[in-house]
């Protein structure tokens, strides 16, 4: 599991590097300093955060005299009931914890920097994804509007929109969306993504430039190699399909309009 | 139990034949609780099964009809009375205590039960009603003819009084309120000031914790307040003035009540009244937590706590625990695991309380802390405790509550994938959410039925009816959110133009929101949530009911019970 990360993120920084500038240089290492603390700090304390079978915990994880929390999870479900999203239907719902891998690994390889870091790590007698906490959400209620641009937060939705789609998450609610101060968004929660259906739940119109380059320069090897450790061969061809869907819709929509109402 | 609540029982079992005589006895003996025993099966096993839950059963046993399987030869359940009369959650194992050996091993709980043996559970789910019903027949407050006759108003104000707050002690709130409700006039109409006041104050609070009319609920406690101030009775006065802002603060109007609240805290603690002071003191941490305060609010509930358990009130404290929960649960979705030790913990107190409305209140938390995760056996659980929270708010009269409770099960049987029993009950929500005068609560239920139809073309159709809905009440937040999930539902069938003007109309209504909003820095009604408006443009899953979350800012809102300082 692990060499296949490695072979991931090796990818990750091959598609990094002929966008990357001196501004995302820096969060490039600051990330590979975060994932490995929470792949190699000492474990100090661990609490449930639910209850139930397979269960998620808080972990508080130290190391040179850093501490920080992470979030657990150890869950590989699969329920046999029928799901259905707009028109089509799917037998069966995978709940599991190597989505919340593979989100991160879409996310990287786009380069929105919605998903918090996220690694694989065995704790105690379980194989799981260790996430990070984002300890600077805004809180649900009583937010003042001050400083809020709607123009800005579009760009948000058109990139949360993608993300979903490509990931196809049926679980997005507000409790999972995190705002962070400056009003960004920090996605959490993706066991029950990378589900198989096609048609976007959203309309997709308005596209992140950098997110549709990364993908044009992904071959199809490259996005099976990425998940094949974390999804299943139909989830990786359900995956597939999204990616061209998305651009192809671009394509149209490029052939119709200005580049700028389409891209970002 | 309360040793109240089992004078109560057991006066009114005295009389009654058949069964009841077994409890009677029963009743008299217990503390905490008396167990019902249900066996199917190997009854040889059933004494082990007591044993295990302490030795503290006597009583009833029921032989279901449902005989042993090859795959279950032995399933025995037992449920505490307590769990019967109240209606209560089943989580806790030591509760409910199902065994399945051949294929769980010694103990599982409630959920996995009710997936595993559903007609079982449906069959203690009838006789529990029916029981509960004959118990509060036996427990029938009220003064009969022969009662009334030769009183004057002023023993018979006494007397309604009286037994008003032992209706309330015992946890039926809603008969208290119509006990209470002929004690004030008389008490009025003879002079007794004094307990008029006292009178005001049992009317405030029973009207607010039953979910009635809360504007009404403050003009009781303001007569409360006026009357203490005409006796010069600092301690009534105080104490009033924290019913006041409890109410004030559940009505949306935060900084009267903060201010409210703050004068009763100072004044209680002039009249070293520290349970008074811990309320009110809890009052302003709730109003802190809905402007989202949360480093404030979770401060100012650490000295809430301190105070009312230096006043050695358990039920108070319970109260205050329950706001320290609903802000957890609110500060961090996350963090369930605080939480729901939290409300165990409260849980524990209503039941031993005995208070109905504290009860229902953790139920519908105990509910709402399911809902907010992704694991199917807790789905399961809070479906369950969803029904529990309705009969609850049944009991007590409490037309939102039990509007907020259907519709909450109709969200829960979404999630379960059970389209057809959610349409059912979205459908009966809206009509109770009228009924109790909560327009947007219906408007609400219609919108998730909109989400939910099987018939998507039919679904967008009822969005576009509820746009129309929430333009009529000029409710952009809402129309935010409906034209977002109209979007949603437009894009799934593949009708991707409309579902961008959807979009766009959704934006537009944002926009004029947000304006509204800097227009209006101290905007008093924190369901005008801006976070949450904003979200609303990227879900992909249906949202908690609305009433489901108006019962949940209202648990971040404690009221001071008066009977609690009556002791």
């Amino acid at each position: 599991m692990i060499k296949r990360q490695l072979i991931a993120l090796a990818i990750t920084v091959a598609v990094l590097a002929p966008t990357a500038h001196g501004a995302a240089a820096v969060p490039a290492q600051k990330r590979a300093a975060r994932e490995a603390f929470l792949r190699t700090a000492e474990v100090v304390d661990v609490q449930v955060v639910s209850v139930g079978i397979t269960l998620p915990q808080r972990v508080e994880l130290e190391q040179g005299g850093v501490r920080r929390s992470a979030m657990f999870k150890s869950m590989d479900l699969t329920d046999s009931r029928q799901i259905r999203i707009g028109q089509e239907v799917q037998e069966g719902l995978r709940d599991s914890w190597t989505f919340e891998i593979a989100a991160y690994e879409l996310d990287n390889l786009l380069g929105l920097n919605l998903v918090p870091i996220t690694v694989v790590r065995t704790i105690g007698d379980n194989e799981g994804a260790l996430i990070d906490w984002v300890d600077d959400a805004m809180p649900e209620y009583g937010v003042s509007p001050e400083g809020f641009d709607m123009a800005a937060w579009e760009d948000e939705v058109a990139k949360v929109w993608l993300f979903d789609y490509l990931a196809y998450n049926i679980d997005r609610t507000p409790e999972n969306l995190l705002l962070i101060p400056g009003f960004g968004v920090k996605l959490i929660d993706h066991s029950r993504a990378f589900q198989r259906f096609l048609v976007p739940m959203r309309p997709l119109m308005r596209f992140p430039r950098q997110a549709i380059d990364r993908l044009r320069a992904l071959s199809e090897d490259e996005i099976r190699r990425s998940f094949s450790d974390y999804l299943t061969g139909e989830e990786i061809d359900a995956l597939l399909i999204r990616t061209r869907r998305v651009l192809d819709r671009v394509d149209e929509l490029l052939a119709a309009k200005p580049e700028d109402e389409v891209l970002f | 139990m309360t040793p109240q609540q089992v004078d109560v029982v057991t006066a009114g079992f005295a009389d009654l034949a058949g069964e009841a005589t077994h409890l009677a006895p029963a009743a008299r003996l217990e503390t905490a609780d008396l167990i019902v025993r249900v066996t199917v099966g190997a009854v040889g096993t059933a004494g082990a099964g007591l044993a295990e839950i302490g030795g503290r059963a006597a009583g009833l046993e029921r032989v279901a009809t449902d005989l042993p399987t090859e795959a279950h030869p032995t399933i025995e359940v037992y449920f505490s009375i307590i769990d019967v009369l109240d209606g209560s959650f089943l989580m806790p194992e030591e509760r409910v205590i199902c065994r399945l050996p051949l294929t769980q091993g010694s103990a599982i709980t409630a959920p996995c039960l009710r997936t595993r043996i559903p007609r079982m559970v449906d069959q203690m789910d009838e006789w529990a009603e029916s029981e509960a019903a004959t118990l509060e027949s036996a427990a029938d407050f009220g003064l009969s003819e022969n009662d009334r006759t030769g009183l004057g108003p002023a023993d018979l104000a006494a007397a309604y009084y009286r037994e008003g707050v032992r209706a309330s002690r015992a946890g039926f709130e809603a008969r208290a309120l119509d006990l209470m409700a002929k004690a004030q006039p008389l008490f009025k109409e003879t002079g007794m000031r004094r307990e008029e006041g006292a009178a005001w104050e049992q009317l405030a609070y029973l009207m607010a914790a039953t979910n009635r009319d809360l504007e009404r609920a403050i003009n009781y406690a303001e007569q409360a307040v006026r009357i203490a101030r005409e006796l010069s009775d600092p301690v009534a006065e105080a104490r009033a003035l924290s019913l006041l802002a409890g109410c004030e603060a559940r009505n949306g109007n935060y900084s009267r009540a903060a201010r409210i609240a703050r004068s009763a805290a100072g004044q209680a603690r002039g009249n070293g009244d520290t349970l008074t002071e811990g309320m009110s003191i809890a009052i302003l941490a709730g109003v802190a937590a809905v402007r989202g305060n949360f480093d404030q609010a979770r401060a100012l509930q650490g000295q809430a706590l301190e105070l009312v358990r230096a006043a050695g009130s358990r039920r108070a404290a319970a109260r205050v625990l329950l706001s320290i929960a609903a802000v957890t649960a609110h500060d961090d979705d996350r963090v369930r695991s605080a939480s729901m030790a939290q409300l165990d913990e409260v849980r524990e107190t209503a039941l031993e309380s005995g208070s109905l409305a504290l009860l229902r209140d953790v139920t519908f938390a105990m509910a709402d802390t399911c809902y907010d995760t992704t694991e199917s056996e807790l789905v399961n659980a809070g479906e369950v405790g969803a029904i529990r929270a309705i009969r609850l708010s049944s009991r007590l009269d409490d037309k939102i509550g039990e509007a907020a409770g259907i519709g909450l099960l109709g969200a829960f049987a979404v999630r379960l994938g059970k389209l057809d029993r959610a349409f059912e009950y979205l459908g009966v929500a809206q009509e109770r959410a009228l009924e109790a005068g909560f327009v947007e609560g219906a408007i609400d239920s219609f919108q998730l039925l909109g989400e939910t139809v099987p018939d998507q073309s039919y679904g967008v159709t009822l969005l576009e009816a509820v746009v129309g809905l929430r333009a009529e009440q000029q409710d952009l937040r809402g129309q935010v959110k409906t034209l977002s999930d109209l979007s949603r539902l437009q894009a799934g069938l593949e009708r991707n133009e409309e579902a961008w003007a959807s979009y766009q109309g959704a934006v537009t209504a944002a926009d004029q929101y947000i304006a509204q909003l800097q227009e209006n820095q101290d905007r008093e009604d924190i369901r005008e949530s801006f976070t949450m408006v904003l979200t609303s443009l990227m879900t992909t899953r249906t949202e908690l009911p609305f009433l489901a979350r108006y019962l949940k800012i209202n648990r971040m809102l404690p009221l001071l019970n008066p009977r609690w300082i009556e002791g």
